[in-house]
């Protein structure tokens, strides 16, 4: 499976359109993990911590969208745009979509 | 009578003294950190500045592509104490929140370094499409608002015949 955010993919062509693909994931933080990040935030720098939950949860997100994509037998999904949201109190939303196509050489 | 002169003592520690000590010991932890942030920045954008990106859908010279790879990186950051403690009163008398600027200018620089590594290690040497986003996670504490800042990096990474 080939994943680009361009509309197309150098070097290959795009032969048919087989729609949009979407892939979404809400996740909260254990609570250790959150007083953690909680006395990091007095600190201050990077929240490891929420960092490494939001590349996990992005990862999810894109095995979705890419299990959609392949249920539809498509071989690429371009055009992907990412999109975080919070929803409630300690967790965040992320979402991923993009347009699965069938390219060849 | 001495009594209450200590309590009232013990309770000015907790009520002045904790917040105090947090407010130096975090200023000072807060530069160390900010030095060898941008220490290790720079160096970082010293070694993969070979990587050539644009937010363009396209490169010159990049003709002989075989392939490509979506590329990310992440970061969440968050302001130390003091620095929060300062923007309360630049809150009331508006104007630029400087040390914010500063965190999130660091926070894109740090996400850029990561989308690069990435690309680096799928041996590519041009990024195109770089997309910034910037959100804010919220703590489980909702009065204290936002616990910290994400900032993603994103692109399209070409992978040469």
């Amino acid at each position: 499976m080939i994943i680009v955010n361009t509309e197309t993919i150098p070097g290959k062509t795009i032969v048919e359109v087989k729609g949009m693909v979407q892939g979404n994931t809400v996740r909260a933080k254990h609570i250790g993990r959150d007083i953690a990040a909680s006395f990091k935030n007095i600190v201050g720098g990077e929240l490891k911590g929420y960092t490494e939950l939001l590349v996990d949860s992005r990862r999810q997100a894109m095995e979705r969208m890419i299990a959609q994509a392949n249920e539809l037998r498509a071989n690429a999904i371009v055009n992907v745009r990412f999109a975080t949201s919070s929803i409630t109190a300690g967790a965040a939303e992320l979402y991923v979509y993009g347009t699965a196509v069938v390219v060849s050489e | 009578m001495e009594k209450s002169n200590t309590n009232a003592l013990i309770r000015l520690f907790f009520d002045l003294g904790i917040p105090l000590g947090m407010l130096i010991g975090t200023y000072i932890t807060g530069r160390i950190i900010d030095r060898s942030r941008v220490k290790f920045l720079n160096q970082k954008e010293e070694e993969l500045n070979y990587i050539r990106y644009t937010t363009q859908k396209m490169l010159p010279g990049t003709d002989n592509v075989a392939s490509a790879q979506l590329v990310s990186g992440t970061v969440v950051v968050a302001n130390n104490y003091f620095k929060q403690f300062l923007s309360s009163f630049r809150n009331i008398f508006g104007g630029e929140m400087k040390s914010y600027s500063i965190l999130l200018e660091h926070a894109r620089r740090m996400a850029m370094v990561r989308m690069l590594e990435e690309a680096r290690d799928i041996d590519s040497d041009a990024v195109v499409n770089v997309r910034l986003e910037t959100s804010s996670i919220q703590g489980n504490n909702q009065k204290k608002g936002a616990a910290g800042v994400e900032v993603i990096a994103y692109g399209t990474a070409l992978i040469r015949r």
